[in-house]
């Protein structure tokens, strides 16, 4: 290729730099994987944080210069860019057809039907915390059927 | 010295993968599991993508790409048929 000197001989620093960005931000994915509670937050881990890992590690391998690394690495990365956010969407849509409990302390959920019983009340405070008034709309709604 | 670190974060790669596996074995619900075969393909892909850096030839990346492809279709198809009972509608 057909950089200029300054450049050449700066390629193979940066190339390490997104290198080691991408094993950490990979590596911080998967521990949020194994440390969040439910699969709803498994997820942000799981697909976010590991993708971006390897976008930075793809982006690391085009500072080798060759061209039959930097365009499948190209094709890597839009392949990855289109159907990790599919699958994370499929598998979050799985679990709440599944009706899977949410166990993440203070989740707010909407539909009503996925907090697990034991953290209702813990689910409750939280929400009295940071919306006051949302806890009193839902005790209305829950007095109006009796 | 910069091999160096493609073969260190190569070695650092394999690691996450064995607590991938681990956590598959270990996962309690079935879209858990499915959740982490996910997130080893993508671990397999990123060490590919680095054992290709090292070798400097392109032929792994093939191999990643395939995999990357081969996982979407895999999870999206084990996920529908875990909630819905059929894969196509």
């Amino acid at each position: 290729m057909n950089w200029p000197d300054s450049l050449h001989s700066l390629a193979p620093w940066i190339a390490d730099v997104l290198v080691i960005l991408g094993v950490s931000i990979m590596t911080l994915g998967v521990y949020g994987a194994i440390r969040m509670p439910d699969v709803y937050t498994k997820l942000h881990g799981a697909s976010k944080s590991v993708f971006l890992g390897v976008f930075s590690l793809i982006a690391a391998s085009a500072f080798t210069g060759e061209r039959e690394i930097i365009l499948r690495g190209i094709l890597i990365g839009l392949a990855l860019l289109l159907t990790t956010p599919i699958a994370a969407h499929v598998i979050g849509r799985a679990a709440y057809l599944e009706k899977e409990g949410m166990r993440t302390p203070g989740a707010v959920d909407e539909s009503g039907q996925l907090v697990a019983d034991g953290l209702r009340d813990r689910r409750r405070q939280a929400t009295a915390l940071l919306w006051p008034e949302r806890v009193s709309r839902e005790e209305q709604e829950q007095r109006q059927p009796t | 010295m910069h091999e160096t670190v493609f073969y260190v974060a190569a070695v650092w790669m394999a690691g996450l993968l064995a607590v991938g596996v681990i956590m598959v074995i270990r996962a309690r619900t079935a879209l858990t599991r499915i959740l982490w075969l996910d997130v080893l393909t993508l671990l397999l892909t990123a060490f590919l993508i680095l054992y290709a850096d090292t070798q400097r030839s392109g032929y792994y990346l093939d191999a990643a790409l395939i995999l990357a492809l081969l996982s979407f279709i895999s999870t999206i198809a084990a996920a529908r048929y875990h909630s819905e009972g059929k894969v196509f509608s």
